[in-house]
């Protein structure tokens, strides 16, 4: 397994960095032949109107 | 533990942002972040009194790295090409070789769609590396992963099928993580994206 240390920046984002952290968490704790199939999202633009700027 | 990133780290991505493109947006984002890097574009500024070529001007100048996808060829809908990716490639080749010696180190990925393509529609590149992608997001993440280590020497970047086997587990999770976090997945705003991806890496290199 590889070592890179992860870098992360404070993005304007429109959801807290913790509620991500439990959705990653809780999809992560299933066994992978229990998930659904795989997904493409659709990645918009970020809106001021619709932001908040969350800090980590 | 996560660290703040630097002018080293920071990867421009120059790309389409739209749903066709989508697959290969998630792959850009996911490789680049898996690396070690931190993936950047103008659309994650905020500030609407600061227009966005002065955006785009400001994230070149602050990343050593970038990634110009100038695949997009095809007319839009009112029947006009798209010439916002090959306008940066130019400002990027411009900080390359007008900029001070900071800006000379710059390094840059060139994809297109099929080989030797790009010739047929911007010569001026001839002579330079640029990679087909073939719409394939697994060769997006091998050409990245290739690019970033060869340029960066970097030794802690994984291979590529360390790569692919995570990136292939995270679009499976994907549904599940945009659900759980309120998400519709027609629409992520492209930092929130980014937050995913880094959760999702960092819940994979913890185990």
């Amino acid at each position: 397994m590889s070592t890179i240390t992860l870098k992360t920046m404070k993005r304007a984002t429109t959801v807290p960095r913790s509620k991500i952290r439990k959705a990653v968490e809780a999809a992560y704790a299933k066994p992978l032949s229990a998930v659904k199939a795989p997904a493409v999202v659709k990645i918009t633009k970020n809106t001021s109107r619709k932001t908040n700027t969350v800090k980590d | 533990m996560a660290l703040n990133p630097g002018y080293n780290d920071h990867v421009f991505i120059n790309c389409p942002f739209d749903e066709d493109y989508a697959p290969l947006l998630q792959a850009i984002v996911f490789t680049v972040y898996r690396c070690g890097f931190v993936p950047v574009s103008a659309l994650i500024e905020e500030d609407s009194s600061y227009n966005r070529l002065d955006k785009i001007i400001s994230w070149i100048k602050k990343c050593r790295y970038a990634i110009h996808d100038i695949s997009r060829i095809e007319t839009g809908k009112k029947g006009y090409p798209r010439f916002n990716m090959p306008f940066e490639l130019g400002i990027f080749f411009g900080a390359k070789r007008f900029g001070n010696d900071r800006q000379k180190s710059k390094v840059a990925l060139i994809f297109e769609r099929d080989k030797f393509s790009y010739q047929q529609y911007i010569s001026d590149l001839n002579g330079v590396d640029i990679k087909a992608h073939n719409k394939n997001p697994l060769q997006i993440i091998r050409g990245i992963r290739n690019w970033l280590r060869s340029a960066s020497r970097r030794t802690t970047i994984p291979g590529d099928i360390i790569l692919v086997n995570e990136y292939q587990e995270f679009i499976a999770r994907l549904p599940e993580i945009v659900a759980n976090a309120g998400f519709s997945i027609s629409s992520i705003p492209f930092n929130d994206f980014c937050q995913i991806v880094e959760e999702a890496i960092r819940e994979k290199i913890k185990k």
